[in-house]
């Protein structure tokens, strides 16, 4: 029997390795250049505290940054690009005062300023699968779709949400293993 | 960084997956999700592979099931930083086999000297604390009774020193471990906690990030408390340097709680309550534990159902289980408090006939809209780890503590690596309940570490973190093995429901047709995670009467391992 798992544990870690491959092997071939300016403004779609995790990014390689993760469309005409880390979080809003209701109405707001602007929005989802469900989802409809480039970690797409919507729209898509790895594609987007 | 193919980096959390299928799945006599771990000798279940181990090291060496226990609760508040831990408390269930005998430890953290019944500002509406006070920061933290308890259990029913029982937990601390996928999620999701307070961000956070799944943390400053403890006892902790300092940053960070309220914390001894279900006895944490009371009364009410017959996780075994759950957590919230300083009926709630009047009020076809609590005084005379062990002797220990909720209150004392609970807010924040705030005063927990006997003989040692859906858990548990014929760990790692008033919530490998059907008999329906550990991480040891075989299982919705020889 011990010996019979081994065999099963192997077998499904050869599969994980093999499938991964094949798809950041697909990913690769369908990476695009992208470039945004700054200052860059940071907020939030959803009130996590992954906001406060792309801060502490951005700040590690000295972007010129404006944060503030209840943002409206009235702040937008002061920067050259737009981050929103999406996420939902019921602390968050809670802490913020506000609903699911309200946050989506704000989001909503501030993505029509942006695009009668045209100014780029990167979307970020790095929370993962915990990031994932009731709470995060309808944001993720909201933003993913006007994103000008998405960052996502990659456990957080297993249902391949993102993916189909980068697809979909035509949107540059970058996967990452871990949250400390999102630093490098915002360093390749703004030149650092 | 962009990680292609071709990158080594890219293969790299590919590698963590393999290596903790074969690490985590692969240990001698040890079990985490398929089947249960089994010995004859000896049987560790905690909340993490490392802590297991150290439990089974202690048994090897020739300690008991309590010297077991200890060791490995001082490992978990190495492994488990976030779930319990010096700056916590708990509750500890002794089995004696030589006399037959059980007892408890209760060193549930106490409120200080100045805490009042108003002491929180309320949200105009009454219904929130305002700065999350009782949660967040200093003025959340409770005296902590986790160093006491164990020191006590060790003395009263040990055999080894405390030094030894600490050597182990040291040595992780100091070299460090690798952090686990549950463990960075929890990172993740406290962030905000962690980075308010800079000592404890400086501790949980690496260059300002969660730990990522893979890396290794070590806890220096904690390893040096444990070695002043244990070269200079729980003296230390309560009255001298370390005592001194918790204080100081209390003061600091504008808290209450003072060095003569450490001075003055005493852990304290008490009787079991005890239950039966279909011929099992239970033995459970009496008050300040809500949670030995409510799990019997559940199984009191649910005995009356052939629940056999009704099915596992159907939607009628499922609305009975739910209507039960209504009513018990409705007692709790009225009648629940510390005994050492209200009434409470206790005596009514664990009896049989209360169970029965509640019984009448439950229907098999309707739902109980809002549903008031009983009147159990007619009957009357009179955020978490848990670990279960039992030792060659057959002494068994079923052991659950606590910081509250996870990350506590985010306050580390600085230099020492405590993280100190946000107790507090197991309190009632308005005065006028039975679990208002006082001082001295022990606020309600739902911390169940139970004992089951089979026909007088040991059968089973069960328990689980998860706050209000611990007094869920452990029946659905129980009713597993006794009424579905499961085995351990089938029984732990079966999908589980939780209702505390209001929507059933339900993991969501509970089928489709059956969450709709629940829907169509009008119970409003929450669908969480398939293994979500929002539901509870429970550790259980079990014992064949008839043998002496061993089987131990852990719950695969966090990090538990069971492990035995």
């Amino acid at each position: 029997m011990k010996g019979k798992g081994m065999v099963i544990r192997l077998f499904t870690a050869l599969i994980i390795l093999l499938l991964s491959a094949y798809e950041m092997y697909a990913q690769q071939k369908k990476e695009v250049k992208f470039s945004a300016q700054e200052p860059a403004l940071i907020t939030s779609a959803g009130q996590s505290a992954d906001t406060q995790m792309v801060k502490v990014l951005a700040d590690r390689i000295k972007m010129n940054i404006q944060f503030d993760p209840l943002a409206g469309p009235e702040k937008i005409p002061g920067v050259k690009s737009v981050i929103i880390v999406i996420g939902g979080s019921t602390k968050g809003m809670g802490a913020a005062g506000i609903d699911m209701d309200k946050e989506a109405s704000r989001i909503q707001k501030f993505l029509a300023k942006v695009k009668e602007l045209k100014i780029p929005v990167i979307g970020m989802h790095i929370g993962g699968k915990g990031r994932r469900g009731d709470l995060s989802d309808p944001f993720i409809n909201l933003v993913a779709p006007q994103a000008s480039y998405l960052i996502v970690a990659k456990e957080g797409d297993v249902d391949g949400i993102f993916l189909k919507t980068a697809a979909k729209n035509n949107i540059p898509i970058v996967f990452v293993n871990k949250i400390s790895e999102t630093q490098e594609p915002l360093k390749s987007i703004y030149g650092k | 960084m962009i990680v292609m193919k071709g990158d080594p980096r890219f293969y790299l959390p590919l590698i963590f997956i393999f290596f903790l299928l074969l690490v985590y799945g692969s240990t001698d006599g040890g079990a985490q999700t398929s089947k249960p771990a089994e010995g004859t000798k000896g049987m560790v279940a905690s909340a993490h592979p490392l802590a297991s181990q150290v439990g089974l090291e202690i048994l090897k060496k020739g300690g008991n099931a309590v010297d077991a226990a200890v060791a490995t609760a001082f490992a978990l508040g190495v492994v488990e930083p976030n779930a319990s831990g010096l700056g916590g408390g708990g509750f500890i269930l002794f089995y004696q086999a030589k006399t037959k005998k059980l007892e408890a430890i209760d060193y549930r953290e106490v409120a200080p000297m100045k805490a009042t019944p108003d002491m929180y500002k309320m949200s105009p509406d009454g219904k929130t604390i305002l700065d999350k006070a009782s949660t967040v920061g200093h003025r959340s933290c409770a005296v902590p009774g986790t160093l006491a308890g164990l020191e006590m259990a060790l003395h009263r029913w040990g055999t080894m020193k405390l030094k030894d029982v600490l050597a182990p937990a040291i040595k992780i601390a100091e070299e460090g471990y690798t952090v686990s996928p549950t463990l960075h999620g929890m990172m993740k999701n406290y962030y905000d906690k962690l980075i308010q307070f800079p000592q404890t961000a400086k501790i949980f956070l690496k260059d300002g990030l969660p730990y990522e799944a893979g890396d290794r943390l070590a806890l220096p400053d904690l390893a040096r408390t444990y070695r002043l403890i244990a070269e200079k006892g729980s003296e230390v902790f309560y009255k001298g340097e370390i005592a001194e300092a918790i204080a100081k940053e209390m003061k600091a960070g504008g808290g209450i709680m003072t060095k003569e309220d450490l001075a003055a914390y005493r852990p304290t001894v008490r009787e079991p309550v005890r239950g039966t279900y279909r011929g099992y006895e239970i033995f459970s944490m009496p008050s300040p534990s809500s949670g030995g009371t409510h799990v019997i009364q559940m199984l009191n009410i649910l005995e009356g159902y052939d629940m056999g017959k009704l099915g596992h996780n159907t939607p009628a075994s499922i609305h009975i289980m739910t209507e039960t759950m209504k009513r018990v957590f409705a007692d709790r919230a009225k009648y629940s408090g510390d005994a050492d300083t209200v009434r409470i009926p206790t005596q009514g709630l664990l009896s049989k006939g209360y169970a029965a009047e509640v019984r009448k009020a439950i229907s098999e076809d309707q739902v109980g809209a809002k549903v008031p609590p009983g009147n159990p005084y007619s009957f009357q005379s009179g955020g978490t780890t848990h670990s279960s062990y039992v030792d060659q002797d057959g002494n068994i220990v079923s052991l659950t503590q606590t910081i509250n909720l996870f990350f506590a209150s985010g306050v580390t004392i600085p230099g020492y690596g405590i993280l100190m609970n946000d107790e507090m807010d197991d309190f009632v924040p308005i005065p006028g309940n039975p679990n208002s705030i006082g001082p001295r005063k022990r606020p309600i927990s739902s911390m169940s570490p139970s004992i089951v006997l089979k026909g007088g003989k040991p059968f089973l040692s069960l328990g689980s973190p998860g706050s209000t859906r611990i007094i869920t858990a452990l029946p659905q548990i129980l009713m597993n093995i006794v009424d579905y014929g499961m085995d351990l760990q089938q029984a732990i790692n079966a999908p589980r429901i939780h209702c505390g008033g209001g929507a059933i919530e339900l993991e969501s490998r509970i089928p489709q047709p059956v969450q709709e059907a629940l829907k169509a008999k009008g119970h409003q329906v929450t669908v969480r995670g398939a293994m979500d550990l929002y539901f509870g991480g429970a550790q259980a040891v079990m014992m064949d009467p008839q043998t002496g075989q061993l089987y131990g299982a852990a719950d695969p919705r966090r990090d538990g391992f069971a492990i035995g020889y």
